[in-house]
């Protein structure tokens, strides 16, 4: 009681109300207040103050979220769903070791990369190229952003800046962790033609682009060019990076010929490897290939000498006249070995044709042909299989991202409603990623690594559209308001099996699979952007 | 809201479908007290899911005794607050002595006109920049009519403290929504 005015005071009106206050003093209160304007007008105040905020609050001011009208409150079907996706991502990675890693490490191994893993040979030992470890440009540094930009949307919101802080100081680290910047390259570029004179020397890398090429000096380092037509007669000390029409080398080169062009002719010596994706590829019978083979072409024609293996995948004819000294692998439509072949190692054709074999040629083994199917693919069983495993591990993707990300996969649905915008976004995302894949590959300047880094960074992209234009797919189809994971996931696979369906027709399949890409691409990229706009909390 | 208890008691010896039937007809409440409690509308869609599946674990632990909605309430709470403290939203109250709290007396006459002035939306929307204590209690005692025990428990303070908490809150809802007011006619003068 407030002495000096001999009132209750509003704490005291407030306990009363609340049937907080002890009996004899609420009976005081009571008593006062049925005498006391003041104090009766303060219980009044007070007491319809309670009620207009039970009032406030108690309002249903907003309509209750689909999400979770839709929510499962049974945890029973995420924790089933965790363990069958668990398991069935241990069987797909082992499938995918199995069937897809292992093979390809032992032809890697066997095309002279054995002695380190794959990331450590293609970044490290600089496998691709020296160069590569100083080559952090801003191509590779806008991927690596991209990649990191993608990677912290997922951190939830209150961890971001711990996060953040945690980045900086791994970037930090990491920039420490680099080697300094190996030594600068020596430049020609805007030029129709060059040539290095028969008795130049370049101590340096020499990075050359132009109409036409010609290498008749020593390069002591690695020859990087673009152009239309490269001629090398003279002699390199490191590695030859084309990106050309034409690529011929007469002279020799100390380390590895790598690249994509329309022919190679190689009539001169190769210290260690040449790996090349080309139309024609014509290893000449004066050359020498210290290392391996590795090739992707229309044809090849090998009369030249290869020290180790043979490794080719060539869609029409391979020709080998030459001598290999390792195993040799080839896929491809028809292979002849001429009587002056001489193969030191097992030789194993995959093909349409069986290989023809001169009887004079060398070989330590009979030629180990299978036969591949001309059927379909799609045709088969087994097609099939793959078909409907596909499908399953899609709807169980989406699963997986009800039940661990639904605030995203939410958001990322709400996107695909609004396709024309999301439409819009992908595409433009589409474009923009498909040009900083080829200025990173194709730019030589940017580095492999980086155009690999990009294209990797849309595999997620690229798989995840279908979910996000299934489920909404499946939702137009069956509008039903119908509360629960199961529901939501039954018009996911709904969605997804019509888009399976569609895609199966000639062309109009295609399309479809470029507009669920598209679609999906923007739906992704807005749910992200929703997401990471959601607001922190307001401070208090 | 009356209480389904059949459908409570079966839920507790672990059937799916009455859980998704208690689920059904309390998440609207819970979402609502979610809703005003935290700051944004997927603090309390995440909270409510998380509440109810917290809930799913712990429906043994309910005694039946009891009100159903009070304890979920409880637990709701609970839930909301520990979010809200790891959020350091609380940080600047944790210190907070509420003894040295001034509670003027006001005008009654003033304070019932502003009661009834007020739309439900302005005193929410007034509610939406207390400190989160002061947001929790006014919450847990006049949308879930929660005690001044389950209160105190929740809030982490002595019972004796609760009602000088709910009255500094009060005047503090009081000053923000006056504030909301001085700024809509100083924007109608501009």
């Amino acid at each position: 009681m407030n002495d000096r005015m001999n009132h209750f005071d509003e704490i005291a009106c407030l306990l009363y109300l609340e049937g907080e206050l002890d009996a004899p003093r609420a009976a005081e209160l009571r008593a006062h207040a049925a005498a006391c304007q003041s104090c009766g007008a303060m219980l009044r105040a007070l007491g319809t103050e309670s009620l207009g905020l039970t009032r406030a609050f108690t309002e249903a001011d907003e309509p209750f979220p689909a999400r979770l009208a839709a929510f499962d409150a049974n945890p029973s079907a995420a924790r089933w769903a965790w363990l069958l996706a668990f398991g069935l991502g241990g069987a797909a990675a082992y499938m995918l070791w199995a069937g897809v890693i292992a093979p390809l490490w032992d032809s890697i191994s066997q095309a002279g990369f054995d002695g380190s893993t794959l990331l450590s040979a293609l970044v490290f030992n600089g496998a691709f190229w020296k160069g590569w470890s100083s080559m952090i440009d801003s191509v590779q540094t806008a991927a690596l952003i991209a990649l990191g930009i993608f990677a912290f949307s997922f951190v939830p919101l209150r961890l971001r800046r711990g996060a953040a802080v945690a980045a900086i100081f791994g970037a930090i680290v990491l920039l420490a962790g680099f080697p300094a910047p190996a030594r600068a390259a020596e430049i020609h570029k805007g030029s129709q033609f060059y040539t290095l004179e028969k008795d130049q020397v370049i101590h340096d890398d020499l990075i050359v682009s132009g109409e036409r090429v010609e290498i008749n000096g020593t390069v002591d380092g690695d020859l990087i060019v673009f152009a239309q037509s490269v001629t090398v007669h003279g002699h390199v000390t490191g590695d030859i990076i084309a990106f050309a029409q034409f690529l011929r080398v007469d002279g020799s080169v100390d380390d590895n010929i790598r690249g994509a062009m329309n022919t190679l002719t190689l009539d001169g010596s190769v210290g260690k490897n040449v790996s090349i994706v080309a139309q024609s590829v014509d290893i000449g019978s004066n050359s020498t290939i210290g290392g391996s083979l590795t090739c992707a072409a229309g044809d090849a024609l090998i009369d030249g000498k290869l020290g180790r293996t043979l490794l080719a995948v060539v869609s029409k004819h391979t020709e080998i006249d030459g001598s290999i000294g390792g195993d040799s692998r080839l896929i491809g439509n028809h292979l002849s070995i001429g009587s002056t072949a001489v193969l030191s190692g097992p030789v194993s054709f995959n093909g349409v044709e069986p290989p023809d074999v001169a009887d004079g040629a060398h070989l330590v083994s009979p030629v180990h042909f299978v036969q591949q199917r001309r059927p379909h693919r799609a045709a088969t069983v087994l097609g099939f299989v793959h078909a409907v495993l596909r499908y399953g591990a899609a709807v169980l993707m989406g699963l997986l991202l009800m039940t661990t990300l639904p605030g995203f996969f939410d958001a990322g649905l709400r996107a695909a409603r609004r396709w024309p915008t999301a439409l819009g976004i992908g595409a433009l995302t589409s474009i923009v990623w498909f040009f900083l894949v080829i200025a990173s590959i194709l730019l030589l300047l940017a580095g492999v690594g980086a155009g690999l880094a990009t294209v990797v960074l849309y595999f997620p992209f690229a798989y995840l559209s279908q979910i996000f234009v299934g489920a909404w797919l499946g939702e137009a189809i069956v509008p039903l308001h119908t509360p629960g994971t199961g529901a939501q996931l039954g018009r996911l696979a709904l969605g997804l099996l019509i888009i399976d369906a569609v895609k199966l027709v000639p062309i109009l399949g295609g399309l479809l699979w470029i507009a669920v890409l598209l679609w999906g691409t923007g739906a992704i990229l807005l749910g992200i952007y929703e997401q990471s706009r959601r607001p922190v909390a307001v401070a208090a | 809201m009356a209480e389904p208890t059949e459908i409570i008691a079966k839920a507790r010896r672990g059937d799916s479908e009455a859980w998704g039937e208690v689920y059904r007809h309390y998440a609207p409440a819970i979402f609502r007290f979610c809703r005003r409690v935290l700051p944004t509308s997927e603090d309390a869609e995440d909270a409510t899911m998380e509440i109810f599946l917290k809930l799913r674990d712990k429906l043994r632990q309910y005694e039946p005794d009891r009100p159903f909605s009070a304890w979920l309430y409880r637990v709701a709470a609970n839930h909301c607050w520990d979010q809200l403290r790891r959020r350091k939203l609380r940080q600047n109250l944790e210190t907070e002595d509420v003894d040295e709290v001034p509670l003027e007396h006001p005008d009654p006459g003033q304070l019932e006109q502003l009661i009834t002035e007020r739309s439900g939306e302005d005193v929410r929307r007034a509610l939406r920049t207390l400190p989160a204590r002061a947001r929790m209690a006014l919450v847990m005692r006049y949308y879930s009519e929660m005690n001044y025990d389950e209160i105190a428990d929740a809030l982490g303070v002595q019972r004796t403290f609760v009602g000088v908490v709910l009255l500094r809150a009060r005047h503090q809802l009081r000053d923000a929504m006056l504030a909301a007011n001085q700024t809509l006619e100083s924007r109608g003068n501009a």
